[in-house]
């Protein structure tokens, strides 16, 4: 209890950083004042437009690939997993890059967030399909992995038959992952997803709990694996999905802030969920704080930064793993 | 009243016949050791009377809902498997998982008689990645026990366990039993099975070859016929001394 109300503080505090540093130049009371009382037309733009929206999808998004995260590494009993192993995020990543390539984002700006959340939905369905009615965790994970790659291979084909460079840079620097310019939409497109992904895992906490004895164990203790594994699955793909969805390709969060609480929360998967919510919320919010501060003339992606903390951080937990299994 | 009715259970798997024809009652108050060579299909049993594994005839317990089921009867399988490392504490508590609505004094109460029983309450706090195998061998037995069901099944509980835990744990079970709890384990100590048991049933090849109090069944003719084995016997404070001396 103690440690989530720390991080939730933690996450206020973020949260108002978040609102108030950014290069237009006024102090905090005239942006809370703006923010909150609508005074100074120029700066309630910026307040209400620009830094809300951001710092709202921060927070979102963080909490999304934390519990998403937590329930992963619950659901296959393993430290290492992540979010993405189910391959919804890059089918995600591919309903943008057809919404970018196909001109849809010029015409329509919501598209992309809604192509993105198409290709989450499509891939599971096809999760579903792929692994079956009764499929365990390896059949899911292996569809996930064959989604990834056929994500992965369409988005090359696009790139590769893209018609001028400026198109394929554009694709490229949205897949790095960024809450720079986003508006309110982005909010309430990926929010209700995110509320219904939450929700479902929510409700995974007992199961996940049992399932720490093994699937025989979890059975006779009244859980019934598949829909444990529905449930599961929907929540990790609404929350990847929809986070994707507007902020693009933003790893290691889901892997490392779980793995880094497990110990503190002590290490049932159930007391996990919220503190690695909280966690991810933290981490992105802080990752996104430091894009603007750490060379912000040149708009560092927030995915590029996760990714630079999270890889060593990720070798570092291999060799602590092998370190305890000799 | 029974706590278990196992009718002509049988299981085929890949063409194979694993157990064919099993029937037994259990009562309350019965201690049923399932005795058997490796591969005669004790774990395979163990399993399938509740329904882990399709099979044909019928065991009462896989016949009702998962949430009745978990009410009526906890398991133990044979690996001890525990993902994370939690504290023995809420390792043990995961046994109240069926009893959502219950008490939460009910539940405490639950959790600790089973740290007492199975002596752990000195590492009740200690994370299970810092338990020697007898100790999480122990905790399991103990989240077992905290289900509170009318029937226990274990697989091997004595395994991993040194030999004086295995006398106590099968004591906690004996003891149980004559609470009014069924438990059926499967058992290989011979000798802790003649003791401990009040009712053994030996398998041999996926068949039921005999069935009763050990005394009884226990014969030298059926350990010779079902293990190949030739045994000591004795006595020591009334209860029967069994052990293994030669193979025939």
């Amino acid at each position: 209890m103690k440690l989530t109300l720390s991080l939730a503080a933690l996450v206020a505090l973020l949260f108002v950083a978040s609102l108030l540093i950014g290069p237009a130049a006024f102090g905090p009371l005239e942006a809370l004042s703006a923010l909150l009382r609508g005074e100074g037309e120029a700066t309630v733009l910026v307040m209400r437009e620009i830094r809300l929206p951001r710092a709202i999808l921060g927070l979102l998004t963080g909490a999304s690939l934390g519990l998403a995260g937590a329930a992963m590494q619950g659901w296959l009993r393993n430290p290492l997993a992540e979010p993405g192993l189910i391959g919804v995020s890059p089918m995600a990543s591919l309903g943008a890059v057809l919404a970018l390539q196909s001109g849809l984002v010029a015409a329509f700006a919501p598209a992309l967030p809604l192509a993105a959340l198409a290709g989450a939905a499509l891939a599971v369905v096809l999760l579903f399909v792929l692994s079956g009615p009764r499929g365990g965790t390896l059949t899911v994970i292996l569809a996930g992995v064959a989604l990834s790659a056929l994500a992965g291979a369409l988005m090359s084909l696009v790139l590769n038959l893209s018609p001028n460079p400026f198109a394929a840079s554009e694709i490229i620097f949205w897949l790095m992952g960024s809450l720079a310019d986003r508006s309110m939409e982005h909010v309430w497109l990926a929010a209700p997803v995110m509320a219904a992904g939450a929700l479902a895992l929510a409700g995974a906490g007992r199961g996940l709990d049992a399932l720490s004895l093994g699937e025989d164990v979890a059975r006779s203790l009244g859980i019934s694996p598949e829909g444990l594994r529905r449930r599961v699955v929907f929540g990790v793909a609404a929350l990847a999905g929809a986070a994707t969805s507007v902020a693009g390709g933003i790893g290691f969060v889901g892997l490392v802030v779980p793995h880094l609480l497990r110990r503190a929360t002590g290490g049932r998967p159930s007391a996990l969920l919220l503190p690695s919510a909280l966690g991810g919320a933290a981490v992105i919010l802080a990752a996104d704080l430091a894009t603007r501060l750490i060379l912000p003339e040149r708009d560092l992606k927030l995915g590029v930064l996760t990714a630079l903390i999270g890889a060593p951080f990720f070798i570092h937990m291999i060799l602590s793993l092998r370190k305890a299994t000799q | 009243m029974t706590a278990l009715e196992v009718e002509a259970l049988s299981l085929t798997r890949q063409g194979e016949r694993v157990l064919s024809d099993i029937s037994f009652t259990l009562r309350p108050g019965e201690f049923l050791g399932l005795l058997g060579p490796n591969g005669a299909g004790k774990t395979t049993l163990l399993r399938a009377l509740q329904g882990l594994l399709p099979h044909e005839g019928r065991s009462s317990l896989a016949q009702i809902s998962a949430e009745a089921r978990a009410r009526r009867a906890a398991f133990l399988p044979q690996a001890r498997d525990l993902a994370w490392p939690m504290a023995v504490r809420d390792l043990v508590a995961l046994g109240r998982l069926p009893w959502t609505g219950a008490a939460r004094s009910d539940d405490h109460r639950a959790v600790a008689a089973a740290l007492t029983r199975m002596e752990l309450e000195a590492l009740a706090d200690r994370p299970a990645d810092r338990l020697s195998g007898g100790e999480l061998a122990r905790a399991l037995i103990a989240r077992l026990l905290a289900q509170e069901t009318p029937l226990l099944l274990a697989d091997e509980p004595g395994a991993g366990l040194d030999p004086a835990r295995q006398i106590s744990t099968m004591q906690v079970f004996a003891d149980l039993a004559r609470e009014g709890r069924a438990v059926v384990a499967s058992v290989h100590d011979l000798g802790l099975a003649a003791r401990f048991c009040t009712r053994v049933l030996v398998l041999q090849e996926g068949r039921l070859v005999a069935d009763g109090p050990p005394a009884e069944v226990l014969s030298d003719s059926l350990l010779d016929q079902v293990f190949g084995l030739r045994v000591w016997r004795g006595e020591a404070g009334g209860l029967p001394l069994l052990a293994p001396i030669a193979l025939t």
